[in-house]
């Protein structure tokens, strides 16, 4: 067990270190940040003033040690277009994201596991075809589309709900379906494949044997197995939760983290970038790695491995 | 020592073309109408994807102003009852000076009907767009593009993949041990955003974000490559070769790839649709395609904009586009996989 979790933090630590790597060296390769702040009258001397205030003159490596000792208390320099720090932005923009990602998380587990437990035990039923159906569509249609077809349909031709923007509690319905759309049908595909495989096994045989009803069966002893793989899972859904937010919330102009990653890729602004891709991956692999260990705990046949 | 002969006995059978196709032909039959529908899909989209330059109506980037924003061919005109005023403000009044640019009589107070949206015309079929360029001819140009970078993201990402996979399974050892955990540490975080650094790190652009892409697909293949040949190494064929003096490259390349090569391709049929979804996702969010070049998710990004004035076309069909696309593939590759693998026949979709 502790080794399995040692593991885990190693590989996660040299993640996060591969990834401020590559931002780093996005950072760079992007352009001379200082043709961005001097003006055209600037002199030599506030050219090299500058040089030596952001350290460039230093040899990269040293650039590299000084990059990761801000980004350790997560310090991202300021935002090149509004010069705010990035960190703080970052955070006054994380509760719309959370609260978005766990609308969405909500959404992919009250349709997804009823549906793959009913299509799972009535099996060639409609409830089995209509499952197949939302496996499909889940791993075909792209999310963005999906949006912005919801908004045509159901804000601008409807007019049920508003188009864009975070207001009272119906402006969350369709950023939450287009963002857990693709993780509903992955939860139902999963849960049905494993209900179906737990179905089949010999101890359900065996209490149907022993006459035990089939709700019990059901409810009991086969969901209990089976819900085991979409619990492992959760940490793959909350990735795509994490990067489909971007999408999700630049369709709905919905104020998050992944709206501000749209905006700041279109404005080339790239310290504010940094901060939310090494944010994104601290949020993602932070929480893959608990996942991990909780699953190690309620699995044995992990924990012993 | 084992002749060749025998060693030759003891390697497993591969699977000649005929049979296949048999499989897929017996699959075609079980699931009739979605196959033969995924295989029309396809067939129709990689023929407008090769013939695009012949059989697209109209340059695909240039288009005339006068024509921007016309509606599909089938919708007509529409028309709304306006008051006249002073200034127009609201979008039930129009001013004074609009208005007798349509009928000259009209004074203030009067109701006159307005067009607001042109009806469609036969020569676009599917519209056009804010740019007046035909709806059609970008679609048929996108299908071009979406094919090339799904398919040259699979093919660098899995040769690659199958690469390092073949060294770290066969070699093992330390070679696997460090190969392992540089993909662990490459599937340890979410791939769009990998993607999405390594594009914007080298500039956004077609070739990057293909890329870009096939460098977050690459451990996938590699983690699969690697368990076939594991297992492959131990089997008695591999032994007798080793026994009969065969070096390890002749040995991979002649006796465990082929082996590796189907479980590889069936995985490469089911990524093709997520590789097609991945590519339009980089350029919806501006980091693949460029405009003007006609990409569906370039076109999808831009319709975004006009969805809220009414005018759904131009996001609709090119998405529309993207959906069948992936949608097809999709189902093939479950075809494709229930006729390698009999035991997955029907088991899920």
């Amino acid at each position: 067990m502790q080794k399995f979790i040692a593991r885990r933090m190693v590989v996660t630590v040299f993640t996060i270190l591969l990834v401020s790597l590559i931002v780093f060296v996005m950072v760079r390769v992007s352009g001379d940040p200082r043709t961005l702040l001097l003006d055209d009258y600037a002199s030599i001397e506030d050219y090299d003033e500058l040089t030596a205030n952001l350290g460039l003159d230093k040899p990269l490596f040293t650039q590299y040690a000084i990059f990761l000792r801000h980004a350790l208390v997560l310090d991202f320099g300021d935002s090149v277009v509004d010069e705010q720090p990035v960190t703080a932005t970052i955070l006054q923009r994380l509760p719309a994201t959370l609260q978005l990602g766990l609308a969405a998380f909500i959404f992919s587990l009250v349709i997804g596991i009823p549906l793959g437990i009913l299509s799972s035990v009535k099996r060639d039923s409609v409830w089995d075809h209509v499952g197949k159906v939302v496996a499909l569509l889940g791993q075909s249609l792209p999310p963005f589309w999906l949006g912005i077809m919801l908004m045509f349909f159901f804000a601008v031709t409807l007019d049920w709900v508003p188009p864009s923007g975070r207001f009272e509690w119906n402006s969350f319905i369709l950023p939450a379906i287009t963002l857990g759309w693709f993780t509903t049908a992955a939860n139902m595909r999963l849960v049905r494949s494993s209900m179906l495989t737990a179905l089949d096994s010999e101890y359900i045989k065996l209490a149907r044997a022993k006459g035990v009803s089939e709700s019990v069966i059901v409810w009991k002893h086969a969901l209990k197995n089976a819900i085991i793989p979409p619990l492992t899972f959760m940490g793959v859904t909350l990735g795509t939760l994490v990067t489909g937010s971007i999408v999700a919330e630049a369709v709905f102009a919905w104020p998050g983290i992944g709206l501000l990653a749209f905006d700041a890729l279109r404005q080339s602004d790239y310290a504010m970038l940094q901060g939310i891709i090494i944010f994104f991956t601290l949020m993602y692999v932070g929480t893959s790695l608990a996942v991990d260990i909780l699953y190690a705990y309620l699995d044995p046949r992990i924990r012993f491995a | 020592m084992t002749s060749t002969a025998e060693y030759a006995v003891l390697a497993p059978r591969r699977v000649s073309a005929s049979v296949w196709a048999a499989r897929l032909l017996r699959g075609f039959r079980r699931r009739n109408i979605l196959l033969g529908f995924s295989v029309f899909i396809l067939l129709l989209i990689t023929g407008t994807g090769i013939l695009a330059p012949w059989i697209s109506p109209y340059d695909p980037t240039r288009g005339k102003l006068e024509n921007q924003k016309l509606p599909p061919a089938w919708i007509g005109e529409r028309t709304a009852t306006k008051t006249v005023v002073e200034f127009g403000q609201s979008p039930d009044q129009i001013s004074i000076s609009k208005a007798k640019r349509l009928k000259s009589d009209v004074v203030l107070g009067d109701r006159i009907e307005v067009v607001i949206r042109g009806s469609g015309r036969t020569e676009f079929l599917l519209g056009t767009d804010h740019l007046g360029r035909d709806m059609l001819s970008r679609i048929i140009h996108g299908a071009r593009i979406s094919l090339i970078i799904a398919s040259v993201t699979l093919g660098v990402g899995g040769l690659i993949g199958t690469t390092v996979g073949l060294a770290a399974g066969y070699f093992g050892g330390w070679v696997d041990e460090v190969i392992m955990r540089v993909t662990d540490v490459f599937l340890a975080f979410p791939p769009l955003l990998l993607a999405i650094a390594i594009a914007s790190a080298l500039g956004p652009n077609f070739f990057n974000a293909i890329l870009a892409i096939a460098l977050t697909w690459w451990p996938w293949y590699t983690r699969l490559v690697r368990a076939q040949s594991l297992s492959l190494r131990e089997r008695a064929f591999i032994e007798a070769a080793h026994g009969i003096g065969v070096n390890d490259l002749t040995i991979i390349r002649r006796h465990i790839l082929p082996n590796v090569l189907t479980p590889v391709l069936v995985q490469a049929t089911l990524d093709i649709g997520t590789a097609i979804l991945t590519a339009a996702g980089l350029s919806f969010i501006g980091l693949g395609t460029q405009p003007p070049t006609a990409d569906w998710g370039v076109m999808i990004n831009i319709g975004r904009l006009f969805v809220l004035g009414g005018r759904w076309w131009i996001a609709t069909f090119s998405g529309l586009a993207i959906f069948l696309t992936a949608l097809a593939f999709n189902l093939l590759g479950d075809g494709v996989r229930d006729a390698a693998d009999p035991r997955t026949r029907g088991a899920d979709l």
